[in-house]
């Protein structure tokens, strides 16, 4: 099941997203904070860091994950 | 005593800046406090979690195995943190033990399995003692984009060691609720 908001639900003038905060993704995933992160330490759940080293989750990582779920 | 690291009074905008961040980032100063203490327990309690283990796996099976995502089946010993449980099965080999984690979606995740209960708990709880500590590196940086986005050109170096000193030593909200929850079998 995919919990990812389509595209098409999106704004049209607004540009699909490419990633997600851990906060966004522990929602979009219905879990608590810390179970992303155990996600992320265990590369369940493969992510990227941002300037200032903020952890994003790319979007296609989210779909990945809900689809092996 | 305030946990506020500040040696000096801070200023105005230090405070705003702190009271700021506080509200914006209250459900993780919430959840924060509440995963370290209960991977805390879960380290003090392993001998005991595995005797609870080792009693669950003795009583009659139920009717409600978990299946995890290899279509294994388990038996639910203990529950370690919400959705997290310690789970057991006979083999031709013996017993064998996992922690395993059930997602809203209806999956149960294996994080660590193995023969020795022991064993598998205390490779949880390392894997754990990692994930907060990437939860803490991340917050760092949350909080880092947040005071430049907010505050741009202002230095908030005090302020976010403030907030991380709070985020990292506060106290768990429902300490009492938390404490009498003990391990469930």
């Amino acid at each position: 099941m995919e919990t990812v908001p389509h595209p098409e639900t999106q704004s049209a003038k607004t540009p699909e997203r490419l990633a997600y905060s851990v906060q966004e993704a522990a929602d979009l995933l219905g879990v608590n904070y810390f179970s992303v992160y155990r996600l992320v330490q265990r590369g369940k759940l493969k992510v990227c860091r941002a300037l200032r080293g903020k952890l994003l989750v790319p979007r296609d990582e989210l779909l990945k994950l809900l689809k092996s779920e | 005593m305030s946990s506020r690291s500040f040696n000096h009074r801070p200023t105005e905008i230090e405070d705003q800046a702190h009271a700021e961040a506080v509200r914006y980032f209250a459900e993780q100063l919430n959840q924060f406090p509440a995963s370290r203490d209960a991977v805390k327990r879960l380290e003090r309690d392993i001998a005991k979690i595995s005797l609870a283990i080792l009693a669950a796996s003795r009583r009659p099976l139920d009717a409600n195995p978990i299946v995890t995502d290899d279509g294994t089946q388990w038996r639910k010993g203990v529950e370690l943190f919400d959705n997290v449980f310690v789970c057991y099965r006979q083999t031709t080999t013996g017993s064998e033990y996992a922690v395993v984690e059930r997602f809203p979606s209806g999956t149960n995740e294996i994080w660590n399995r193995g023969r020795n209960a022991v064993d598998v708990l205390k490779a949880f709880t390392q894997d754990q003692r990692q994930a907060l500590q990437i939860w803490t590196e991340d917050m760092t940086a949350q909080l880092k984009e947040f005071l430049a986005e907010k505050y741009p050109g202002h230095d908030m170096n005090r302020v976010a060691e403030s907030f991380l000193h709070r985020f990292t030593h506060a106290e768990t909200r429902n300490h009492q609720q938390n404490q009498s929850r003990g391990v469930r079998v």
